[in-house]
C-alpha cells in the first residue's frame, strides 16, 4: 500500500514548516485530488539557502514535497533547473498508480521554483 | 491491533467461531437429502430459523437466507421493479443509500423498468418525511430508505416513513443491515428487510432478506427449489446455524452492548473536545457506534498512514484516486452539504462490544500527535 520512500519521508519530513523571512513562496495543486503543497524558500545569490513546506495532501504527497524540499536545499538555481522529473519517478517508482500525481506535482513546483528566477530577478 | 472499523466487518462471538468449527468439522448434511443425515440437516435448519423468526417477531415464511446483504438488496430491488409498471414506475430513493442498492436500482432504470426519484438529506444526514409525502403520487411503486447511515450512523425516520407508505399503498424496503441490535425492528413497518451477520460479530456469507408477503415474492436465483423456490442453492446450514446463534446472542446482549459501546464513543469525543481541529460530522443523533469526524488542516489519506503504521483500523472518508477527474469523495457527505475540504479530512471510526478503554486513548493520542505534526495552517 505504501512504498518505503513515502513512509520514511512522511515520518521524517524535510523541514515541514512555515518561513518567516522567506524570500519566495511557491504553490501547486491538483484539483482532482484536492492536494495543496505550498513551499517557503530564502534564496540569496541564486542559492536556495534554507526551503520549509507545508502540504495538505495525501501522504504521497506530502512525501514528494518533503522529497522535493530535501533535493533542492543548498542548490544554485541552475542545478535546480537541471533537476528532471525523472528524480522523483526514481526515488518513487513503487508507487501506486493512483498515488502518482505527487509526482506531477513535485514536477511542477520544481518548474515554478525555477520560474522564480526569471520574474524575480531582483530578489534571486 | 486497535480495531474501529466494526461498520466495515465485526469480530466473530468466541461462540459462533466455537459453533462454526464444531459444524464444519462434524456436520456437513444436506437439507435436501432424504435419508437420516438430510433429515437432521433439515431439522437444524428449522430451528434455527425459528429462532431467528421469534427474535425479529416474524414468522418462519417471511425470513429468507441469503449470502449477504448485498443480496439480499439486489433481491428486494428486483422485486420492486417487479412491484412497477405502467403508470406507476417511480421509486422514491435517498441518496445515502448503500451500493448494494443503487446500482441496482440505477441498473433497473437503464432498463426503463423504473424511474428514480431521490430525496434529499440534511446537514443531520436524515431524510424529511415532509418531502417524502410531497413526493407520494399513483405513480410511485416503492420508497428505499435505509434504517441508518453506514458512514455518519444517522438514524432515518423508518417509523414515519413506513407509516406513509401505508397510508400511500406503496412498498417499502429498508436496508436495516446497520440497525440491526442498534435501534428496533418492528416487521410489521416493513414490505422488505436486509440484514447481515458479519456486521454483528456473525460470520461472512450469510445474511437475511425480511419479506413481509411471501405469496408475492419473486425470487432471484431459480434451481432446486431449496428454502421453497425463494432462494435456490444447498442451504448452508453450518452458516445459518451460526447466523441464529449470532441473532439471540445480539438480542439477548443488544441493551448491554450499546450502553458499553456508547460510554466508549463518549469518552473519545470528551478526550478529542481539547483538541479544536477536531469536528463531529453529526454532532447530534446517530446510534453509538459510528462516530463520523474531520480534522481541519489534514487530509483523512494522509492520516490514513498514520493509522497504519499504528496498527489503527478504520475508514477514511475520501482515497486518491488514478482517474484525475474523478473527486472520488463520499457521496454520502457530498449530499449532506459537508464542503469538499472537510470531506477529504473525514474519517469514520466504528466501535464494537470488543473495545476497550485502552483503546480509545491509544487512538486519541494518535489522533492528537497527528495533528499535531501535520495540520497545515490555512
Amino acid at each position: 500500500m505504501y512504498c518505503e520512500r513515502v513512509i520514511s519521508e512522511f515520518e521524517n519530513p524535510f523541514h515541514m514548516e512555515i518561513l518567516s523571512d522567506c524570500t519566495h513562496v511557491v504553490e501547486s495543486t491538483n484539483s482532482g485530488c484536492g492536494d495543496e503543497a505550498r513551499i517557503y524558500i530564502v534564496c540569496k545569490s541564486n542559492v536556495i539557502e534554507n526551503i520549509g513546506f507545508q502540504a495538505f495532501g495525501c501522504a504521497s504527497c506530502l512525501a514528494a514535497t518533503s522529497f522535493l524540499c530535501r533535493t533542492v536545499f543548498g542548490k544554485d538555481i541552475k542545478e535546480v533547473a537541471e533537476i528532471t522529473r525523472e528524480v522523483f519517478e526514481d526515488a518513487f517508482r513503487d508507487l501506486e498508480p493512483a498515488q502518482r500525481h505527487c509526482i506531477d506535482m513535485a514536477e511542477a513546483l520544481i518548474k515554478k521554483i525555477v520560474e522564480l528566477k526569471i520574474g524575480a530577478d531582483a530578489q534571486i | 491491533m486497535y480495531y474501529f472499523d466494526s461498520a466495515a466487518t465485526t469480530k466473530v462471538d468466541r461462540d459462533v467461531g466455537k459453533l462454526l468449527g464444531d459444524l464444519f468439522a462434524n456436520s456437513f448434511g444436506n437439507a435436501s437429502s432424504s435419508h437420516r443425515l438430510g433429515e437432521a440437516t433439515k431439522a437444524e435448519f428449522a430451528k434455527a430459523k425459528e429462532e431467528i423468526a421469534n427474535c425479529l417477531g416474524c414468522g418462519t415464511g417471511s425470513i429468507i437466507f441469503t449470502s449477504g446483504a448485498t443480496e439480499s438488496n439486489n433481491t428486494a430491488v428486483a422485486n420492486i421493479a417487479g412491484l412497477a409498471g405502467p403508470g406507476k414506475k417511480r421509486v422514491i430513493v435517498s441518496p445515502i443509500e448503500h451500493p448494494s442498492i443503487l446500482e441496482p436500482l440505477r441498473h433497473y432504470e437503464k432498463l426503463g423498468a423504473i424511474d428514480l426519484d431521490f430525496l434529499r438529506v440534511g446537514q443531520d444526514c436524515v431524510v424529511s418525511v415532509e418531502e417524502l409525502e410531497s413526493k407520494m403520487g399513483e405513480d410511485v411503486a416503492a420508497v428505499v430508505v435505509m434504517a441508518v447511515n453506514n458512514e455518519t450512523g444517522a438514524i432515518q425516520p423508518v417509523e414515519e416513513i413506513s407509516k406513509t407508505c401505508r397510508q400511500n399503498g406503496v412498498a417499502f424496503h429498508c436496508d436495516f443491515v446497520q440497525g440491526f441490535g442498534k435501534i428496533k425492528f418492528s416487521p410489521e413497518n416493513y414490505n422488505f428487510a436486509s440484514f447481515s451477520a458479519h456486521k454483528v460479530y456473525g460470520p461472512k456469507g450469510i445474511g437475511m432478506l425480511y419479506v413481509k408477503n411471501p405469496e408475492e415474492f419473486k425470487p432471484l436465483m431459480f434451481g432446486g427449489g431449496q428454502q421453497g423456490g425463494f432462494r435456490c442453492g444447498t442451504e448452508p446450514v453450518e452458516l445459518i446455524r451460526a447466523l441464529a446463534l449470532t441473532v439471540t446472542s445480539l438480542y439477548r446482549e443488544s441493551e448491554a452492548n450499546n450502553q458499553y459501546i456508547k460510554m466508549l464513543r463518549g469518552y473519545m469525543l470528551d478526550k478529542l473536545s481539547d483538541c479544536p481541529e477536531v469536528e463531529s460530522n453529526l454532532p447530534q443523533g446517530g446510534v453509538p457506534h459510528i462516530l463520523n469526524i474531520s480534522v481541519k488542516g489534514v487530509r483523512s489519506d494522509a492520516l490514513a498512514l498514520v493509522f497504519y503504521q499504528n496498527d489503527i483500523m478504520l475508514s477514511q472518508g475520501s482515497a486518491c484516486s488514478s482517474n484525475h477527474e474523478e473527486k472520488s469523495l463520499s457521496p454520502v457527505l457530498l449530499a449532506m452539504g459537508l464542503p469538499e475540504e472537510k470531506i477529504r479530512s473525514s474519517f469514520r471510526i466504528s466501535f464494537s462490544k470488543t473495545n476497550t478503554i485502552r483503546d480509545i486513548e491509544f487512538v486519541v493520542d494518535t489522533i492528537k500527535n497527528a495533528v499535531n505534526k501535520y495540520k497545515v495552517s490555512r
